[in-house]
């Protein structure tokens, strides 16, 4: 009766807080919301005035680099942990009352949230405030690696060693999974963020152009590739010459956004061969028949796979959907949370 | 249906048997078009060439987990420059009941180890209660044996300390240790007895008792300021902590109650006062330095993976 009850009156939730985006799960609904991770504040009346939050999500990322002075457009998380601590609590109870939004009473729900295997306890700590702050009437985390190859459908609980990479916005992290627990995880604080960033230097030093976040991205989605193709794919984009001041077109190959790209994607495959060095040997050996999985928006990344099999020499496959692995994983710890005992990581 | 049901067959053969073998045949006409053979799919994605021979001959039970076949053939399609999602559509229904096998996360340990938590947790919380109810009993023990002493047995106990206090005075260090333990037993009835000499005076001989009152109050008034002065201090004390970076600290009092428990930012300081003794935990304990009661304490014993605990006041 008292589950019945407590299901009435506030669903519980998986939350993937990830840095470039933020995705919940519901139980028993699956994923509702999936929203870029981007808050915009309005500042009224000059510096030092108050504060009130304008838009969140979609519609923040929108004013990304294109605000006037007194809006600015944040995004409050970086490298995979709390930049902002209290935007990140605006954002994170604004998605949950977006989410419960006919309900009566102000919700509170059992909340499984992810964190980067390398955050601090202080970084995790604030996580869990936040989230207890938003709202949260109990408060579990999970490793990312974890939750990514539950999502990913890895074996996770049985006895044979998984591999999985998950490359989010701000981190890249490598896990080695075997009876449910994590027994070598290495978390490298590179993701789509760095290969954006990477993007913008090699165009400032290389044409002497500014071009803006959503740009990069733009450039990295299109063109971007990790491994020398057969096809040269070119792209026309607007950036400001920084010698005239004045906005240029101008075109960018593939090629050039593979060289732009070397420097975040060997710190790539220089954590999996670390990860491959520590795993057990008994573990690496079922790895090399199984290979490695990719998740995360950073596995999209055109022949990211290609890259890792010709680096490490065993087979890697994308998981189905790796956008959603995380909080897919998340929202399974969530359903079968009685369940689980050791997935949950402590502070 | 198809195939005899006395007729074991291995678990693989009887998907690609039940079913339209489209898969394998796809795989190997598109591989031959290209003029690849299977060592070099082999060598291309990586998988050894019994792999490529089970993918090829729809053996799924030779192949790990359905999910991670998904991928090879993904693989295997973009190699060959073919659409995957058929293939993948196949491999589903080939591998029905693989797709949809649970994935069970721990099975029968849950049941061994939850009760075994369990116990321990009420052995504790068994323990806990024991020990609080023989603090309650024996606080309220005592201020009753204080009570009682003065009011019944007195005239007939007052005789008996007087006695050897008269005797002992010469060897000095002795009475000083014997009206120590006497006044740090009971400082306040101290006066008491004083009070209840007066009545039993005609009684007990009235020069041993005048002796006894001077010696034993003038070694004890020290001793019970003392005392009282160490209450005082015990009864509130003062942790400053200042946080060179982000960190965070959890307090807890005498009473076990969370007094104080925040995230501070670098650069900040805080206080806390309360019942020693404090039970602390600091989250980044290199980046924290505290005082008790305005004296520097070292954090370095007390810590392990930069995290501090430690009991400060304890009596």
């Amino acid at each position: 009766m008292f589950g019945i009850l407590n299901s009435y009156f506030s669903n519980d939730l998986a939350i993937d807080l990830g840095t470039a985006n933020t995705l919940i799960y519901v139980r028993g609904k699956g994923i509702v919301l999936d929203e870029p991770s981007v808050v915009a504040i309005r500042t009224e009346g000059g510096p030092g005035g108050k504060k009130t939050i304008m838009a969140v999500g979609l519609e923040a990322k929108r004013m990304l680099g294109r605000a006037p002075a007194n809006i600015a457009a944040i995004r409050p998380m970086k490298d995979g942990v709390i930049a902002d601590f209290t935007v990140t609590e605006q954002m994170l109870k604004y998605f949950i009352r977006r989410i419960h939004e006919s309900r009566m009473f102000s919700p509170s729900p059992n909340i499984i949230i992810c964190v980067p295997v390398g955050s601090t306890q202080v970084e995790r700590r604030a996580i869990r405030e936040s989230a207890i702050g938003a709202g949260a009437r109990h408060v579990y985390l999970i490793e990312e690696p974890m939750a990514a190859a539950i999502g990913a459908g890895l074996p996770v609980a049985e006895a044979t060693g998984s591999l999985v990479v998950d490359i989010g916005g701000g981190t890249t992290e490598v896990g080695v999974i075997s009876l449910g627990g994590i027994v070598y995880a290495k978390s490298e604080r590179v993701g789509g963020d760095k290969f954006d960033q990477a993007i913008i230097d090699y165009i400032r030093r290389n044409y002497g152009m500014q071009i803006s976040e959503p740009t990069a991205e733009l450039i990295k989605k299109k063109i971007g590739s990790a491994f020398p193709g057969s096809e040269v794919l070119e792209l026309e984009v607007t950036g400001r010459n920084l010698a005239e001041g004045l906005p240029r077109k101008f075109t960018i190959s593939s090629n050039e956004i593979l060289e732009a790209l070397t420097e975040p994607l060997n710190a790539i495959v220089g954590a999996v061969k670390s990860a491959l060095e520590q795993t057990p040997p008994e573990l690496g050996a079922d790895i090399a028949e199984k290979g490695m999985v990719l998740t995360g928006g950073g596995a999209l990344l055109r022949d990211l796979d290609r890259l890792l099999v010709e680096e490490t020499g065993l087979p890697v496959i994308v998981a189905e959907d790796p956008l959603t692995c995380v909080a897919r994983g998340c929202g399974r710890a969530l359903e079968e949370m009685d369940k689980l005992g050791n997935v949950f990581a402590n502070e | 249906m198809q195939t005899d049901p006395s007729v074991i067959p291995p678990e693989g053969a009887v998907s690609s048997a039940s079913s339209t073998p489209r898969l394998g045949e796809t795989l190997i006409a598109a591989r031959e078009a290209m003029q690849l053979k299977v060592e070099d799919v082999s060598a291309r994605l990586r998988l050894s060439v019994q792999q490529v021979r089970a993918l090829e001959s729809e053996e799924f039970s030779a192949l790990p987990d359905p999910m991670i076949t998904r991928g090879f053939i993904r693989n295997y399609a973009r190699l060959l420059q073919i659409d995957a999602e058929p293939l993948i559509e196949i491999h589903r229904q080939l591998a029905p009941a693989a797709t949809l096998r649970p994935l069970t996360l721990l099975s029968e340990n849950i049941p061994m180890q939850s009760p075994r938590r369990r116990s321990w947790l009420v052995y504790a919380v068994v323990i806990v209660v024991l020990l609080a109810i023989a603090g309650i009993w024996h606080s309220l023990n005592r201020p009753l044996a204080v009570d009682l002493t003065p009011e019944a047995p007195a005239p007939e106990s007052v005789p008996l300390p007087p006695a050897p206090a008269s005797e002992l005075p010469p060897s000095g260090e002795m009475s000083a240790l014997s009206s120590d333990i006497s006044s740090s037993e009971m400082s306040e009835p101290a006066a008491a007895p004083e009070a209840s000499t007066v009545e039993p005076a005609p009684v007990a001989p009235p020069a041993s008792v005048v002796e006894a009152t001077p010696v034993a109050p003038a070694v004890v008034t020290p001793a019970a300021a003392a005392a009282t002065s160490t209450m005082a201090t015990a009864a509130t004390a003062r942790v400053e902590f200042s946080f060179a970076e982000n960190s965070w600290v959890g307090v807890r009092d005498a009473d076990g109650n969370e007094i104080f428990n925040k995230s501070k930012a670098a650069g900040k300081t805080d206080f806390v006062e309360g019942k020693p003794p404090f039970t602390i935990v600091i989250g980044n304990a290199s980046g924290t330095s505290l005082t008790f009661n305005g004296k520097p304490v070292d954090l370095a014993p007390h810590t392990s993976l930069n995290v501090a605990r430690l009991t400060l006041g304890a009596p």
